[in-house]
């Protein structure tokens, strides 16, 4: 997927300016600090806003789109009823495959507005990769507590295989699985594509601002951040 | 379907036939039971020419309300939006009323008859957008008291157009009717406009409300499915306006069937998809409005406008949304 020379005003306010991102194939990170534009950007690659300026074109192989919200509404409906909602819909054991495999496969009778937070974004993202040969997800693991980013995490590596990712978030952690990564802030990419320019202390704690130090520990980075 | 959702279908068809009974038998004359399968004039002729199609017609009505009501709630995510919060029935009974004014300026009767259906909808769709333009950034009370303002504002100038024209136009109904809603008689030809143009609409919703659904959780996640959730509400908007125009002209104004509905069949049903609540809805509409023109015509002794009928059964179901619904999730 190409995106390209892309801005995007929204009520005459620059809010992306010159986006240029080749995604490949797996998981791509689109990460930066809250503000920097990661949600518009998704949702102008969905086609939720039009760009002023540049285009953005998807692989013909890419028949279908599923996207998980940061934000949605706790509607009063099963979770089966969440699963099958849209004209997109795939059989109903292509879904109770992916709640298997998040361990949620009991929940499918259950109401949705009852769920904890992080079961409903667990919901969502099971649908999303259900449906999508092209998973989009907006911050997937912020507001989780631990084991929830656990599930998350490793859902997403289980399926990088079988579907392309383009996750947003500012969560570092994730840099473990992703294949490539873009550092977005104030609405422009900073730096792209390889993960191990990305793995810079110095352009970490610049983008963040904050001190921001990796620690490679079994087998994978930690991130730690400098208090005080 | 599963033994819960038969007993459910069989209990509401069972309330709907004694209503429907109970309907032809009580009115401005109570006909007794037996004069139900007797031909015998007068009764004979309440019966069949006057009651039986005005009640068939009630139950569609309702069932529209009611369907109109979930549609709005999902779509504008505001579980307390019906078309008579959102302002659609007031703008569409002020583009009615507006109609006969064209008789001041000469044009016959007869015209105005399709002159109204017109003006209504026009209004019914500019007084819906201009509540969801006004409460579109925001929280739940916004649209809603963004929705209450335009209906008092059409509410009041419908009076002011009934002042005029009383004196000129002495075939324009009462105020009452107009504001508060009145079943009087709707003919065998009025019933079958309106329950060919419910079941398109009830259809309608039944293949669309998958997406209603989707568009109710996330407009993100409805782009994902290549469905544009503000031209689907949009649409949707239009269609309700166009159905109320329609029903304004045999009713007036009636409110709360859409708002109390959908909650009261989410109360033994339990939250579910649009597509398996619809039917239930529709239903039960039908059968809430039926009740309340049943009350209305005058069964214990006086009569009074629907909408007074339907606010008091509405009034414990608004007060459970409120603690309960919007309560929790805030």
């Amino acid at each position: 997927m190409l995106v390209s020379s892309l801005d995007v005003k929204i009520q005459g306010k620059l809010i992306l300016s010159d986006i240029n991102l080749e995604l490949r194939k797996g998981i791509n990170l689109i990460l930066g600090p809250n503000g920097s534009g990661k949600t518009t950007l998704l949702r102008t690659i969905i086609g939720m806003i039009k760009p002023s300026k540049g285009f953005i074109s998807i692989d013909e192989k890419i028949k279908s789109i599923g996207y998980s919200p940061a934000e949605f509404t706790p509607v009063d409906m099963r979770v089966i009823d969440v699963l099958q909602a849209g004209n997109n819909v795939r059989p109903l054991n292509v879904y109770k495959n992916v709640l298997k495999n998040i361990g949620m496969l009991n929940y499918l009778y259950r109401n949705f507005s009852t769920l904890s937070s992080g079961e409903k974004r667990l919901v969502l993202l099971a649908k999303a990769l259900a449906e999508g040969d092209l998973v989009i997800m907006d911050e997937p693991t912020s507001n989780l507590d631990l084991r929830n980013q656990v599930i998350i995490m490793n859902i997403i590596s289980k399926y990088r295989d079988e579907k392309d990712f383009i996750i947003s978030t500012h969560d570092l952690e994730m840099l473990n699985i992703a294949d490539t990564a873009y550092i977005i802030k104030n609405g422009r990419i900073i730096k792209g594509g390889n993960i191990d320019e990305i793995l810079d202390e110095n352009l970490l704690s610049e983008v963040y601002e904050v001190k921001i130090k990796k620690v490679f520990i079994e087998g994978r980075y930690v991130f730690l951040k400098q208090l005080f | 379907m599963n033994n819960k959702l038969l007993l459910i279908s069989i209990l509401i068809t069972i309330a709907i036939i004694i209503t429907f009974i109970a309907s032809l038998i009580y009115g401005s004359v109570y006909v007794p039971i037996r004069y139900l399968f007797r031909h015998e004039y007068p009764y004979s002729f309440i019966i069949y020419q006057i009651r039986f199609p005005t009640s068939i017609s009630t139950l569609f009505i309702g069932a529209d309300l009611a369907v109109s009501g979930l549609i709005l709630q999902k779509l504008l995510k505001n579980p307390l939006m019906d078309p008579y919060i959102s302002g659609t029935s007031s703008g569409a009974a002020f583009g009615a009323t507006l109609s006969y004014i064209f008789l001041l300026f000469g044009i016959p009767l007869a015209y105005i008859f399709y002159i109204a259906p017109l003006t209504a909808f026009l209004f019914a769709s500019i007084a819906t957008l201009i509540t969801i333009l006004i409460g579109k950034s925001g929280d739940v009370y916004r649209l809603v008291i963004a929705g209450i303002a335009v209906s008092y504002i059409f509410s009041s100038l419908i009076m002011f157009e009934i002042s005029i024209l009383q004196e000129k136009v002495p075939e324009l109904p009462s105020v009452y009717f107009w504001i508060f809603g009145y079943i009087n008689y709707i003919n065998y030809t009025e019933m079958v406009l309106t329950v060919v143009i419910s079941l398109i609409f009830l259809a309608f919703a039944m293949k669309y409300a998958r997406i209603i659904d989707l568009v109710a959780i996330s407009d993100e996640m409805s782009f994902a499915h290549k469905v544009n959730p503000n031209r689907f509400r949009l649409l949707w908007v239009l269609a309700i306006s166009l159905l109320i125009s329609m029903i304004i002209s045999f009713t007036g104004i009636i409110g709360f069937v859409g708002l109390m509905t959908p909650h009261l069949v989410r109360g033994f049903l339990g939250g579910r998809s649009s597509y398996t609540e619809i039917p239930y809805v529709a239903m039960m509409g039908g059968m809430i409005l039926l009740v309340s023109k049943i009350i209305s015509k005058g069964a214990f002794g006086f009569t009074v406008p629907i909408t007074a009928v339907t606010a008091i059964l509405a009034f414990p179901i608004i007060i459970y949304v409120l603690v309960r619904r919007i309560g929790v999730s805030q």
